[in-house]
């Protein structure tokens, strides 16, 4: 009974199933089809919304990289400055900055701190932050140079207005205009500082005659910058200017119909060549005509002066340079591996003020040879290798430099200023001087470097700057000789 | 220009060929200042224009004014126009091969140069002297930049027969080769260029003495050497790479003469 009664329930189960089935199943097909139908349509939504995202994403990344590509760029390289320019080249500007600090002492007895000389001065030389703006990638352009002094003074060191013609035509030259304009003398003579050699300072001769940082003040230049000349290059410039190289204070407002004129070149010739013998060969000539008003101020221009400290006088004419004059500079190197001779010269002629009230006074010559030899001695690289870019490397040098002044005329008042111990004024009328330099540098890393120099020097009557040795007038006319040790840190950011 | 001649030597050609010849030089003055904005067909017509009548243009207008032929106010009006679009222009196009291929080198620098100009310039300072400076590897550059591989594979070849270690040329080649999906050769292009790149890439190259002074380009030889060592897997990277270098080689070549011309007034 009981196992009837169990397949009754059995079929029964079954047949239940079975109907369900036959009544469910037609109804669940459809909706399975819909809802299949619901998931395709919605994926074809979302595929088409995926398409359009990816197009958005796709455009999206061409705008940032369009916007990206729009964005100035920054550009920092070492000794040379931060650069920010348009990415067009429409547009840049770049500042940098020079900075030269030095620690000087006297170790002989001539220059001892009881007569006025004290030793471990920390001193400035110079601070040049520069400021560079240009358009159209470099076609104009706009220089401007301070010069932060040691009396915590800034001055114009450089300001001029460029347009870059050669980029027009290789052959045609830069425009320069400005209040301070770059002269260029010859590349061993004025364009011969700390930045481009190892010693440490520009000539007495040269300081003296106030040539300095070679700018002309409000001026026109013409300037031709590796023009191609067969298996070389040459520069050339020619400039004008208002007032030579003085009246820093009249830059705004100069009265003087006085115009002062440089012209300059220095010739490259086989610098394109492959024989290192002839390649690192150079030479040039500058000549400055510079004509200046008689009631112009700062018109000593016939001297010789150290470049240490308070500017040390070792030869001065008595009389201020009346007008005109001429100062011409011839200079050669010879560079050959890690070496590097230079050499220049430098003639400084003119007249002074007629003591007698006349036009004008007796001649004044003046002359000046520098031979100067540079040597890399060693750098990471190896032995007799480096540069001032390279960190690392150490390089020696050595200068030596011989002035003459000769100051014509008859009378006592014609000749060189306190020169002699009777009379104050005139009583010699020639005198020289020189010096020698050496010394070393080390390039801690590109752009800061470390230095020493030894300097000796002599002069066989000393001017005015005997005072300012023996604190008395008692060295005036004295053949003099002194030393001095320098110690540099300079900075090129 | 004969029949010219024969007709100013006429009462009324001396009377307006003066005039002819200002109107016709200020046009062409102000095609010359325009030419930055042609674009390159324009520009193309524009220069031989200017090629035509600027050649000889300021002396005639000088002459012009001397024999009174322009002391018309109207004359004289347009002269001025003439002279201060000079002035007032953004920057006049290149003159002669010099200045036109100094103006093409210049839309290599920075993003976003204009190319179809710098071929109309390269493609006029190679056919006038194909051996100026390095104007044929250039100009095949300026054809890879827009895309035409097979011209700056020619021309690229041509720049390799005028001087066989132009390493710049050798690197373009190569990346030419691999767009043109000739792999093998352009692997052996590239590895012959960065190894002449690696021996010259110094202080004086190209010109500038202190070469490469914050280390871009021996970044970008380095990890195109790194590359190109791993083999032609790497294609996509070696010409992104190789792309880099180029431009980075050109941006430190303008830097540099920048730099150069700063120094060299920084010293004096």
């Amino acid at each position: 009974m009981t196992a009837k009664r169990s397949n009754w329930r059995g079929v029964t189960v079954l047949g239940g199933i079975l109907f369900l089935c036959l009544t469910v199943s037609p109804a669940s097909a459809g909706e399975v089809e819909d809802r299949i139908r619901a998931l395709e349509e919605v994926q074809r939504a979302n595929a088409a919304e995926l398409e359009k995202l990816k197009g958005e994403q796709i455009e999206l990344k061409k705008e940032a990289t369009a916007a990206a590509a729009k964005l100035p760029d920054f550009t920092y390289r070492p000794g040379a400055g931060l650069t920010l320019t348009a990415a067009d080249g429409s547009w840049g500007f770049r500042t940098r900055i020079r900075w030269h600090y030095r620690l000087m002492f006297f170790p002989d007895k001539d220059g001892v701190a009881k007569n006025g000389f004290s030793q471990f001065d920390l001193a400035l030389r110079r601070i040049y932050p520069y400021m560079t703006f240009y358009w159209d990638k470099g076609f104009y352009e706009v220089d401007y140079q301070m010069n932060l002094g040691a009396d915590r003074s800034i001055i114009i060191q450089k300001a001029e207005f460029k347009v870059h013609f050669e980029k027009f035509n290789p052959y045609l030259p830069q425009f320069t205009v400005g209040p301070r304009v770059s002269g260029f003398f010859n590349r061993h003579d004025t364009n011969w500082g700390s930045a481009s050699g190892g010693l440490f300072d520009r000539t007495m001769f040269q300081d003296g005659a106030g040539i300095g940082a070679g700018s002309q003040n409000n001026a026109i230049s013409l300037d031709w910058n590796n023009v191609p000349i067969g298996p070389g290059v040459m520069q050339f410039q020619a400039a004008v200017s208002n007032q030579g190289t003085r009246g820093e204070d009249d830059q705004t407002r100069p009265n003087s119909d006085k115009r002062s004129a440089l012209i300059s070149t220095n010739i490259e010739p086989f610098s394109k060549l492959k024989n290192k013998w002839i390649q690192g060969i150079d030479f040039g000539f500058a000549a400055l005509l510079e004509n200046m008003h008689p009631d112009e101020a700062n018109r000593d221009l016939f001297r010789v002066r150290t470049t240490e400290r308070q500017r040390l006088g070792l030869i001065e004419v008595n009389n201020d340079m009346s007008g005109f004059r001429y100062y011409l500079t011839p200079g050669f190197g010879w560079k050959i591996g890690p070496y590097w001779l230079r050499t220049a010269g430098g003639f400084n002629r003119g007249h002074v003020d007629d003591p007698a009230g006349g036009r004008e006074g007796p001649l004044v010559k003046g002359s000046m040879w520098r031979v100067a030899h540079e040597l890399w001695v060693w750098s990471p690289k190896g032995m007799l290798t480096g540069s001032s870019r390279t960190p690392g490397s150490l390089m020696l040098f050595t200068g030596f430099e011989r002035d003459d002044y000769e100051a014509s005329g008859n009378g006592t008042r014609n000749g060189l200023r306190d020169c002699s111990s009777t009379v104050r004024n005139g009583e010699c009328h020639a005198a020289y001087a020189w010096n020698y330099n050496a010394g070393m540098w080390y390039f801690i890393r590109n752009g800061l470097s470390v230095g020493g120099e030894y300097g000796l020097y002599h002069v066989n009557k000393i001017g005015r700057g005997g005072d300012d040795i023996s604190n008395s007038r008692d060295k005036s006319g004295a053949a003099v000789d002194f030393n001095t040790l320098e110690f540099g840190l300079r900075v090129e950011w | 220009m004969v029949g010219l001649d024969q007709l100013q030597r006429t009462k009324r050609g001396a009377q307006w060929l003066p005039s002819l010849y200002v109107w016709v030089d200020m046009l062409a003055a102000h095609c010359w200042l325009i030419t930055r904005s042609c674009n390159a067909r324009s520009y193309s017509y524009f220069f031989r224009a200017r090629e035509l009548w600027c050649g000889g243009g300021v002396f005639r207008l000088m002459s012009c004014a001397q024999r009174s032929g322009c002391s018309s106010d109207v004359q004289i009006l347009l002269l001025a126009i003439v002279l201060g679009s000079f002035l007032g222009c953004a920057r006049p196009a290149g003159l002669g091969i010099g200045g036109q291929y100094n103006d093409a080198r210049l839309e290599f620098v920075g993003r976003g140069g204009n190319f179809d100009k710098a071929i109309v310039d390269l493609e006029y300072v190679v056919s006038r002297d194909p051996f100026y400076k390095d104007s044929l590897t250039f100009l095949g550059r300026a054809y890879y930049k827009r895309g035409r591989y097979k011209d700056a594979f020619q021309v690229l070849q041509r720049a390799l027969a005028v001087k066989s270690q132009d390493e710049i040329a050798w690197v373009a080649l190569g990346l030419t080769q691999l767009r043109l999906g000739d792999d093998q050769k352009g692997m052996e292009s590239l590895k012959g260029g960065l190894t002449l790149l690696s021996k010259l890439s110094d202080n004086g190259y190209k010109g500038i003495e202190f070469w490469d002074r914050n280390g871009l380009v021996r970044n970008s030889l380095r990890r195109m050497a790194f590359l190109v060592a791993k083999g032609p897997d790497e294609k996509q990277n070696i010409i992104q790479s190789g792309e880099l270098l180029l431009a980075s080689i050109d941006r430190e070549q303008w830097q540099g003469t920048l730099d150069q011309d700063q120094d060299r007034r920084i010293n004096y």
